[in-house]
């Protein structure tokens, strides 16, 4: 239902929040004896939710290239652009995509690049963000959802190149069967 | 019955002394909100009153003047009402007689305009002030001084708060 109030002229800085929505803030300047409509969709604070995250290959070898795909879902009902952010603090890794134009219920997909550390288990963090323009702490990308994705890099292999005469020999390694000469 | 808020929403003032030949005119439009309660079982109305203080020195004070009576409604309710109206409002009158006026001499001067709300004898007032100026046989309003604007908040969802001025105003 609208809301109307009758102000002085000059400067008023309105500010509209409620629960589970970004709280926004802004000027208006009216004029005595004028009628001002003013009309705001809020943004929840669950705007973008994290669906998944998925690394590609699964336990990548040390140097192998890894992709990390984050699907997000919009939560907004409009199309809307969400920024995510991938950090991982030990490895000194900062990497933010942005996913443009999400439509409400579809998913969105951010992928980034990146070449396998040493062996070993690492947590990233992954975010999932909204621009929010007329935030009450300012314009910009806020949080709307938080996730750890788990990445095992596997020490690097190496190549063994099995011969033998006559051919047609079964081959273990470490008691595994790996195939025919 | 009882008037809580009168707001002059919009007012115009129109000074007029056609051809320079002796007999001026005022007039004012203007728009305006009452709020009034209305206790249980009574009957909604109030009178429009208007007073136009030290309108060109004292020739023109019509203090308490009936210009309208409201008669809302006749439903007889047992819960008591708080409601609300706009009404446009109109008068005027001459001040021929204003004394300065008749030496034609150039200069400013403010018209102060109430307008209220009564039910009995107390009256809600609101109070606009125009700026004016005289010279050569016209008449200027530089300024209006006391109008609100009126701001209409709307919200997607609805169940919103909003404040002004980080005053609490309602919930849309």
């Amino acid at each position: 239902m609208p809301l109307t109030v009758e102000v002085d002229p000059g400067t008023h800085t309105i500010r509209i929040e409620r629960d589970g929505y970004f709280t926004i803030q802004f000027d208006v300047t009216v004029e005595a004896g004028k009628t001002y409509n003013i009309s705001r969709t809020l943004i929840p604070e669950n705007a973008f939710t994290i669906v998944s995250i998925t690394s590609t290959p699964t336990e990548p070898a040390e140097g192998e290239e890894v992709t990390l795909t984050v699907t997000v879902r919009n939560n907004t009902g409009q199309a809307r652009d969400c920024k995510v952010s991938i950090t991982q603090p030990d490895l000194d890794f900062s990497q933010e995509v942005t996913i443009p134009n999400v439509l409400p219920g579809a998913p969105g997909l951010g992928t980034v690049k990146f070449a396998a550390p040493a062996s070993g288990r690492y947590d990233f963090k992954v975010k999932a963000m909204v621009y929010v323009e007329e935030h009450v702490d300012g314009a910009g990308w806020y949080v709307t959802d938080e996730k750890t994705f788990t990445l095992e890099v596997s020490p690097k292999k190496a190549t063994l190149v099995i011969t033998t005469t006559p051919p047609g020999a079964r081959i273990f390694v470490d008691g595994n069967f790996v195939g025919m000469s | 019955m009882e008037v809580l808020e009168v707001e002059i929403l919009d007012a115009t003032l129109s000074l007029r002394t056609p051809e320079c030949k002796g007999r001026h005119y005022w007039h004012v439009d203007a728009k305006i909100r009452v709020k009034y309660r209305v206790p249980p079982y009574t009957k909604a109305f109030y009178y429009v009153c208007y007073e136009v203080n030290q309108f060109f020195g004292t020739v023109h004070n019509a203090s308490n003047y009936e210009l309208d009576q409201i008669p809302f409604d006749n439903l007889y309710s047992g819960e008591e009402r708080i409601e609300e109206r706009t009404i446009d409002v109109h008068f005027g009158g001459d001040f021929t007689t204003v004394p300065w006026l008749s030496n034609w001499s150039p200069r400013d001067f403010d018209v102060h305009v109430k307008i209220g709300a009564r039910d009995g004898w107390k009256v809600v007032w609101d109070e606009v002030t125009f700026k004016c100026h005289y010279e050569s046989c016209s008449f200027t309003i530089k300024e209006v001084i006391g109008l609100k604007a009126s701001l209409t908040i709307s919200t997607t969802p609805t169940g919103v708060r909003v404040f002004i001025d980080e005053n609490y105003i309602g919930v849309t």
